[in-house]
């Protein structure tokens, strides 16, 4: 029977093009990203009281094995590398299909509630939680079907793994794949000053180095400085779901370096947004606490806790955690756990020394 | 609804389904199931406030079309067996009536145009900063607009006769293809398409999918890669960019809009194609210009033709400027005479142009600096003729040739200046700069600063070698070679490598856009 040139040409076409996507894939797309860590230890997992979610910054700060001991709980750091909302959502999601979980925390930064999102995060966030599922077809058509994506490029893109999820180290990547070697085994393991330990936290060793440039803040490297409609409506609906399932969400703004707190905007920008999230997460009956603005008698993040002007080293997630279920216990125990935080710009600069001189190791007052 | 997305694929694929399949084509209800697939569209698109307006707009110009035949016929009636005065008065009652309605139907549709695009951003105190009233500015007002008058104005002058089912002169107006960027369609060449039965043929569908993947090269390899680069460069407001750099930005900026605009159509014409539609041709190979005019006939080719029918010759035409022209030819010689009227159109044409893309002062600049120089040029023609006779210049030689591309290219360059620079004393500094003060270390320096477009080298590169292919497919269509039918003629598996590179181009694309961090930790 012979076959029409169109139809030849058609079964050319996609001869090729499958053959170079997957050629491309495997040369592209990165060996063990903190998405596909993530959702294969998630996997491993039984009987969870409580997750992590949001973005490095949470990874970094939230450490499960300090929390669990602590607490006598279960945890796991769900949160992975530029983890946007609506990834965060799908993840809560996830977690709370397991009916042993009580708690969800939330760990973010303000940026995380503007409108940027990072596309190649989302994409590798799916495609982990594909790889790790028992249905990934299923997986592959909520993220091309959703709202978010079925009217947008991502819905064809999410054919080509490749196209939002690269890596430049590509011989690297090659040798990884070739070897066979289980994504634990190296890459996280042996990268410079940081550790995966498994539970889906990353631990960080690096402190802010010396010539670091004070210009790195919130402020001058995020250019938006505003909740956005969009992720609000995500938080909204991250609030319904556990809601309706009964299970506590805890939002937790992770600490900065006071540079980078007295350095956001000129005309009280930081307590401004601050106060909105507090009042919008009151409002809806949700826990929030902010680490950036702990009283020091509780804690102190000092520059040793630090890897840059966001994100915790493994010295601040061990205090930080502890600090957090510190939080918890007492309010679990009744206290007014409002006490153990500043909530006006004028009490939090007054903790600091000279709070107008900006520099990596701030002086608190005695 | 991206035109690259599943939602589209589908929704066209579903669309073209019910288009193709024998009942529908059958009993003639194709252009059916074409309006339904647009009003939908539309609605998905602009939401329901922008509905209203492409109904009033359709409505108004469709009733205008009706009214002129009616009063056409009435006319005719009437001065049947009528002595010559009563003809002269009859003539004069229908040629006001018409005119009046007219008048009241154009100043409706501009009015509300004007409303909305301009008035709304001049005073936005009164109206907000981006609408008026509140109201939302609707999609492809401004193509729909255009489009419809269009048909008014020839059904006024009686080109041909008014459509006479709404809902056919519904879908002229909203096809959905067309309806966010043009091109511009004249009604008897898109309407009779849209109403004829269409079987399922092979060649248009391939070429549509040919067209509509080179559309997405140019918009994905191309102008989404050079867009922050360009505005990293153009838009610092800084009084001492360095020239260089300001016209890297501009080359940069010539390649970006071409492809962002000329590409958007390629998609807008291949998903006509698709239902076998075959709409005006947008573009033709515009930087191969050998002048600026011989330009605007190749770049928004039916803006051009739209202005040249609707406002050029109409004003050229004009008892005033006729006389104009006489007494130009009287006082300042045979050619002025000729040339002037022509050159005053020209200048008003092009300051409806800048106009027409936005009230900002730089689009109006930019309009009324290629009315000029498209005037001065005509009016300087026999000086020109005259200056390369005295050089002994072969003007019909390949190399003259050449060179008036390369010098309608710098003019169309300049040109990108007032386009593109937003800012009037920036772009003053910016035309500054490039001849006083070019420091080409200096834009190599601020190109080097450029951090956030990643790997920034690699994607120029691929952007260069973009521009390349579609400079290569250009060229073989200005020596006038129909691309797809040469690929199509090809066995299948050379052509199905050419159209997978050129997928895979799209791709990369994409990908570089998207570009993420660096190792393994900043893997996602």
């Amino acid at each position: 029977m012979r076959i029409s040139k169109p139809v030849r040409i058609f079964i050319a076409w996609l001869l090729i093009m499958v053959l170079a996507n997957s050629l491309m894939t495997f040369v592209f797309e990165p060996h063990a990203g903190s998405a596909e860590v993530m959702w294969t230890d998630f996997r491993k997992e039984k009987n969870l009281d409580t997750v992590f979610v949001g973005p490095s910054l949470c990874m970094q700060s939230f450490n499960p094995y300090i929390y669990n001991d602590l607490t006598g709980q279960s945890s796991f750091n769900m949160a992975t590398v530029g983890q946007p909302m609506e990834a965060t959502r799908a993840a809560v999601r996830e977690a709370l299909k397991e009916d042993s979980i009580h708690t969800v925390v939330l760990g973010i930064g303000f940026y995380d509630l503007g409108d940027t999102k990072s596309k190649n995060a989302e994409f590798a966030f799916y495609r982990g939680l594909r790889n790790a599922s028992d249905h990934p077809v299923l997986t592959d058509l909520e993220f091309v079907l959703s709202p978010d994506h079925f009217g947008k490029e991502e819905s064809i893109n999410y054919l080509f793994p490749w196209v939002f999820n690269h890596t430049k180290y590509v011989k690297d990547n090659i040798k990884f794949k070739l070897a066979g070697k289980s994504m634990l085994d190296d890459g996280w393991l042996n990268g410079t000053n940081r550790t995966y330990i498994g539970k889906g936290f990353l631990s960080i060793t690096a402190e802010i180095p010396d010539g670091a440039d004070m210009n790195d803040t919130s402020w001058n490297i995020y250019p938006n400085h505003d909740f956005s409609d969009r992720t609000m409506g995500v938080l909204d609906d991250i609030i319904a779901m556990c809601q309706e399932k009964g299970v506590d969400l805890i939002v937790v703004n992770t600490p900065h370096p006071p540079y980078d707190i007295l350095s956001y905007g000129k005309n009280g920008e930081y307590f401004a947004l601050e106060d909105r999230l507090s009042a919008y997460l009151a409002e809806k009956g949700v826990d929030y606490y902010n680490f950036s603005l702990l009283k020091p008698e509780y804690a102190v993040f000092d520059r040793s806790c630090f890897e840059d002007f966001e994100h915790v080293n493994d010295t601040g997630a061990r205090r930080f955690t502890k600090a957090f279920v510190d939080v918890l216990q007492a309010k679990a125990a009744g206290q007014d756990v409002s006490e153990m935080f500043y909530h006006t710009e004028s009490d939090y600069r007054a903790s600091f020394v000279n709070p107008d001189a900006l520099s990596f190791d701030m002086e608190r007052v005695e | 609804m991206q035109f690259y997305s599943l939602a589209f694929i589908l929704f066209t694929a579903l669309c073209m389904g019910i288009y193709y399949a024998g009942p529908v084509r059958k009993r003639g209800g194709q252009w059916i199931v074409l309006l339904a697939a647009s009003l939908f569209y539309y609605a998905l698109m602009g939401g329901g406030k922008a509905f209203f307006f492409i109904l009033v707009t359709a409505a108004t110009t469709y009733a205008a079309g009706r009214l002129f035949s009616s009063f056409t016929g009435a006319y005719k009636e009437a001065k049947k067996g009528a002595d010559r005065e009563t003809k002269k008065a009859l003539k004069k009652a229908y040629l006001l009536k018409k005119r009046t309605a007219l008048i009241v139907v154009l100043l409706i549709n501009f009015g509300t145009l004007a409303a909305l695009k301009y008035v709304g951003a001049l005073k936005p105190s009164l109206f907000g900063a981006e609408s008026a009233a509140g109201l939302v500015l609707p999609i492809g007002i401004s193509f729909y607009t255009f489009q419809s008058v269009s048909y008014v104005i020839d059904t006024y002058s009686g080109k041909y006769p008014a459509e006479r089912n709404f809902l056919c002169y519904l879908l002229f107006v909203s096809f959905f293809p067309q309806i966010l960027q043009g091109p511009i369609n004249r009604y008897d060449a898109l309407a009779p398409q849209l109403s004829a039965e269409h079987g399922w043929k092979f060649s248009s569908f391939a070429e549509g999918l040919l067209r509509i993947l080179y559309g997405f090269l140019k918009k994905y390899a191309i102008a989404n890669l050079l867009a922050p680069v360009i505005a990293d460069l153009l838009d610092t407001g800084d009084p001492s960019v360095p020239g260089s750099a300001v016209v890297l930005g501009i080359l940069l900026y010539s390649a970006q809009q071409y492809a962002d605009f000329s590409g958007g159509i390629d998609i807008v014409i291949g998903v006509a194609d698709l239902f076998d539609i075959h709409m005006a041709e947008n573009f033709r190979q515009p930087y191969f210009a050998v002048s600026l005019g011989d330009f605007w006939r190749r770049w928004h080719i039916t803006l051009g033709t739209w202005m040249r029918d609707y406002v050029f010759y109409p004003f050229a035409l004009t008892k005033a400027m006729q006389r104009f022209g006489k007494w130009a030819g009287k006082h300042l010689g045979k050619h002025a005479g000729r040339t002037l009227p022509a050159c005053v159109a020209n200048i008003l044409v092009f300051f409806i142009v800048g106009i027409w893309h936005g009230p900002e002062e730089h689009y109006i600049a930019w309009g009324l600096y290629n009315g000029l120089v498209i005037a001065g040029s005509d009016l300087l023609a026999p000086a020109f003729a005259r200056l390369a006779a005295a050089l002994h210049m072969n003007t019909e030689s390949k190399g003259f040739h050449v060179f008036r591309i390369i010098r309608t290219f710098v003019i169309v360059n300049i040109g990108w200046y007032f386009d593109r620079i937003y800012d009037f004393s920036h772009r003053a500094h910016c035309f500054k700069n490039t001849f006083f003060h070019f420091d080409l270390r200096g834009g190599i320096a601020m190109l080097r600063a450029i951090t956030d477009v990643q790997h920034l080298g690699v994607t120029l590169a691929f952007s260069l070698f973009a521009c390349l292919v579609v400079f290569v497919i250009s060229v073989v269509k200005e020596r006038g070679t129909d691309v797809g039918r040469s690929l199509y003629a090809k066995k299948a598996v050379p052509a199905a490598f050419v159209l997978a590179c050129g997928a895979l181009i799209v791709l990369v694309g994409f990908g570089l856009e998207s570009v993420p961090g660096g190792f393994l930790y900043a893997n996602f």
